[in-house]
């Protein structure tokens, strides 16, 4: 521990004249994060920090709610308002202020021993503690730098795991809010097969076997009413989670799901997209570098009086792994030469490198299977659209001529209206699971589907609901 | 050993006809117009497919009385007349009497607004009627222009076991393309059929039916005016279809006279006194009772022939059951349009759901207002009985190819009437037998409406 005392003075000079560049303030950490994310998501994300800008984020906010929210606009919204998202955002606070914190060499120590009569003892040791503070500096500026990268990396991808909340949010509460209207026709219809048996029953035309089948059936349709008022609530409740929104706030979504855009997708290239953009991908690249940069100065520290204690914190998640990063501390060599260390940071490398390919299969994957998914729902809409929809109108109809001529009756002729109404429920679904797997889909790009340009996506909504509006 | 028969055959499938065999002229063509729109072309091309369908053959003009007369005075007794349909012609080769009968898919119109793809003869079901005189030899050439095979069986007919036309039992099958012939004596009179006997629940749900009308030898005391042949037969054309449906067992659709469903039928035009004879013959799956308005009829006829007179009866509904002809008699003395219908009611009716639930007495108009705003289009209807039914049919459409459950016009509503139901118009002092419109009744003769009901009677 002892040091001779001049070179270390020049050096604790020229380790001063490094230090106090870097600023406690995240502005350029959030500007940067927010140039990260550019283009992959909609809409503005806002950092609350109590600024005037808060203000104008927060009119923007209530100028979205004023009108149905979209999915797009939902995830704006959350943007601007979900509070774990803030949270989210303020860790890069945290990690600038580490930076700052790192960038600084340790203030001298200044003890005077009471202990000893000799001063220059005392400063020997306080000139001591110094110069381990000098060594690891920039060593520790160099893995907070690290970390804010990280941070902005995690930052990153938790904005765009909001996006796609809120839009999914959005999309399931708007579905949900389509197929209530449709169970509610189907219960009206219902109530008509009933109260017409009930009629025929008075006359005496009718068992009260057929009356009690028919308003049985009645009262099944008026259950699955309930449940799906209930589902709404649940569903409104999480979407108001989502997107920040608070019980005070009077929204409302879009009626209808807008159609499948015109465009299809080339899985393979989306593929790619996903392993070159995606943030959890770069960072996972990002902790193997870290990891080989550890070892390498492991290896290079190894004999060094004041040893390199790094190593590799690591949390995994459902959906892959995510490194937080190497660590350091400094110990004294006195009875470990390290050799341990670096057998144990060969391995981490290894492990890392091992589950990094692992990711990205997993990303591959993921991408193929939401993109079969995608296609597979948009096949489905075209096939309620163009074929189902159209083929149980003509039923209705034709149903409405026989009836006309008596050889069908009212029964038959409801039965043919209530399936119609269930295949544009069935529609509902391969819709709004086109639009969650759309959204999944660009979650697990990472990105925007090329085609997509947000916000002009064109409204067919009549379209989607098989027109039948006017039959409410 | 080649026989006779043999030779006959194969020169017909060669491709011959009945011009191979006939050296006659067609003595019974000029003389006897009534029956001379049959006369089948030499079809030199046996193709074994099914030919285009056959458009519907042409009908005869209606006749004068003195047309009557003169057919009566040349061939000794008054030819039929089939209502919608033909009398087979003839011709005389030798000692025969050459009939030729063509199965073959026709599309017919059994009303307007229903064409049906049948399968019959001649262009027409029922096939022609064939007509002769006890004592004849007829020689009946069949050609197959259907997709299967198919026999004829001569109904009621005394004839040689192997005439008997039953497909693979007395004879071979008549394969598509195939002409076969058929001789023997008529030793009999009376009202007979010919249908096949081969795939016959498929061949007759078809349409494959007509008559042998056999005239006796020995003139009747008192000669007949007016003799109609009239074919009731039931069908499964579901509404919206074109073609009968064979496997039906009961739930049948449309029900025709000679091929027509009301309003599609023609009526029987008859003078005051003639005195008149109705022919019945069935095949279908249930029996037809036939009713007569404002007369009875003394039945005459069976299958087997003249009934002595002391045994007539006098009937109003005469029962046709499944597989029997009957001949009913009756002096037409009372003028005015008089329905002739199957009484089965549903027999007169056309298409109509059986599973329809009943309507009648319920109150359904709160409902039914409801029902409308789901539906665009809907009517609660029946409420009070089905006859506003005729009235919906004129302006609400219905399925296509479907006759409305009932239908027809007369001066004073709507007649509510459908399949088997036919008019029999008896007028004073005519003598053509042209349709005369609706009967202008003497004053007094229509019921009429009173100012309220009589008081003390009920």
């Amino acid at each position: 521990m002892r040091v001779a005392r001049v070179p270390l003075l020049v050096l604790a000079l020229a380790a001063l004249g490094l230090t106090g560049c870097a600023s406690v303030d995240p502005t350029g950490s959030f500007e940067s994060t927010r140039e990260l994310v550019a283009g992959r998501h909609p809409g503005t994300v806002h950092w609350q920090r109590g600024d005037q800008a808060d203000a104008v984020a927060t009119a923007r906010a209530a100028e979205l709610l004023a009108v149905p929210i979209t999915p797009d606009s939902g995830a704006e919204i959350a943007l601007i308002r979900n509070p774990e998202l803030q949270g989210t955002l303020e860790g890069l606070g945290i990690a600038q202020a580490e930076l700052a914190q790192a960038s600084r060499l340790s203030n001298p120590g200044v003890s005077f021993s009471r202990l000893s009569g000799s001063g220059e003892l005392q400063r020997t040791v306080a000139i001591s503690a110094d110069l381990v503070d000098w060594l690891v500096q920039p060593l520790r500026r160099r893995l907070a730098e690290a970390e804010l990268e990280r941070t902005r990396l995690e930052v990153g991808d938790a904005l765009l795991g909001v996006v796609a909340d809120a839009r999914s949010a959005v999309v399931t509460y708007q579905a949900a809010n389509q197929l209530l209207a449709r169970l509610e026709r189907i219960e009206a219809i219902d109530r008509s097969a009933a109260d017409y048996a009930k009629a025929l029953f008075d006359a005496g035309n009718l068992t009260a076997l057929e009356r009690a089948n028919a308003e049985a059936a009645w009262a099944e349709s008026q259950a699955e009413v309930g449940r799906a008022r209930l589902d709404i609530v649940r569903l409104r409740e999480a979407a108001s989670l989502t997107l920040g929104l608070d019980p005070s706030d009077a929204w409302q979504v879009a009626s209808e799901l807008p159609l499948p855009p015109d465009a299809t997708f080339d899985s393979k290239m989306l593929e790619e997209r996903a392993v070159a953009d995606r943030l959890d991908l770069v960072a996972a690249r990002w902790a193997v570098d870290a990891i080989e940069r550890a070892l390498a100065l492991k290896r290079k520290t190894r004999y060094v009086p004041v040893g390199v204690e790094v190593g590799v914190e690591r949390e995994r998640e459902t959906d892959g792994i995510n490194l937080t990063g190497p660590t350091v501390e400094l110990r004294l060599p006195l009875f470990d030469t390290g050799k341990a260390s670096i057998a144990l940071l060969e391995a981490e490398l290894a492990r890392s490198n091992w589950q990094l390919r692992a990711l990205e299969a997993q990303v591959r994957s993921s991408v193929r299977e939401r993109g079969a998914e995608l296609a597979a729902n948009r096949e489905l809409v075209t096939l309620y659209i163009e074929t189902i929809l159209p083929l149980r109108k003509e039923v209705l109809q034709r149903t409405l001529l026989e009836y006309n001529q008596m050889l069908v009756g009212t029964f038959d002729l409801l039965l043919a209206k209530q399936e119609e109404v269930d295949a544009e429920r069935r529609a509902l679904e391969a819709l709004s699971g086109y639009w969650l797997a759309r959204v999944a889909l660009e979650r697990a790009v990472g990105s925007p589907l090329p085609e997509s340009a947000h916000g002009h996506h064109q409204d067919h909504s009549a379209a989607a609901s098989g027109g039948s509006e006017e039959n409410r | 050993m080649i026989t006779r028969r043999d030779l006959l055959a194969r020169a017909a499938v060669a491709g011959g006809s009945a011009a191979l065999l006939s050296r006659t002229p067609l003595a019974a063509q000029e003389q006897d117009p009534h029956a001379g729109h049959q006369m089948p072309a030499a079809h030199a091309d046996h193709q074994p497919k099914m030919a285009a369908p056959a458009s519907r053959r042409t009908l005869p003009p209606p006749p004068t009385r003195s047309d009557i007369a003169g057919w009566r005075r040349d061939l000794g007794y008054t030819p039929v007349t089939t209502p919608d349909g033909v009398t087979a012609k003839w011709r005389m080769n030798g000692a025969w009497k050459e009939f030729h009968l063509v199965a073959e898919e026709i599309e017919q119109e059994f009303a307007p607004g229903m064409t049906v793809k049948v399968w019959g003869y001649n262009g027409g079901s029922p096939g022609p009627t064939i007509e002769a005189v006890e004592g004849d030899n007829v020689r009946i050439f069949v050609t197959n222009r259907l997709p299967e095979h198919t026999t004829i069986h001569w109904h009621g007919i005394f004839l040689p076991n192997g005439m008997d036309g039953v497909g693979g039992m007395l004879q071979p099958h008549i394969k598509p393309g195939e002409t076969y012939v058929y001789e023997f004596k008529l030793r009999q009179h009376g009202t007979f059929m010919y249908h096949p006997h081969a795939d016959e629940m498929v061949q007759m749900a078809l349409g494959m039916m007509g008559f042998v009308v056999v005239h006796p030898k020995k003139p009747l005391a008192e000669p007949i005016d007016r003799d109609f042949c009239i074919f009731p037969h039931m069908w499964a054309i579901h509404p919206g279809t074109y073609r009968p449906d064979p496997s039906v067992m009961l739930d049948f659709d449309i029900f025709t006279l000679n091929g027509r469903a009301y309003p599609g039928t023609s009526p029987l035009i008859i003078r005051q006194n003639d005195r008149v004879r109705l022919r019945f013959a069935n095949v279908s799956m249930t029996s037809h009772p036939m009713h007569i308005h404002g007369h009875r009829m003394w039945v005459v006829e069976t299958d087997g022939g003249q009934i002595p007179r002391s045994a007539w009866v006098p009937e109003s509904s005469l029962n046709i059951v499944n597989g029997q002809t009957r001949a009913a008699d009756f002096v037409a003395d009372v003028p005015g349009d008089w329905p002739l219908h199957c009484h089965k009611t549903h027999h007169a009716m056309n298409a109509m759901g059986h599973e329809v639930p009943n309507p009648i007495g319920a109150d359904l108009r709160e409902v039914g207002a409801r029902v409308s705003e789901l539906i665009e289009g809907y009517t609660t209807m029946g409420t009070a009985g089905m006859a506003e039914h005729a009235e919906h049919a004129e302006h609400m459409a219905g399925p296509e190819n479907t006759l409305p459950m009932m239908a027809g016009t007369g001066p004073y509503g709507p007649i509510e009437m459908g399949g088997m139901f036919t008019m029999m118009k008896i007028r004073a002092g005519i003598d053509s037998y042209q349709d005369p419109g609706w009967y202008d009744h003497p004053e007094g003769t229509v019921a009429w409406k009173v100012d309220s009901a009589p008081e003390g009677l009920i």
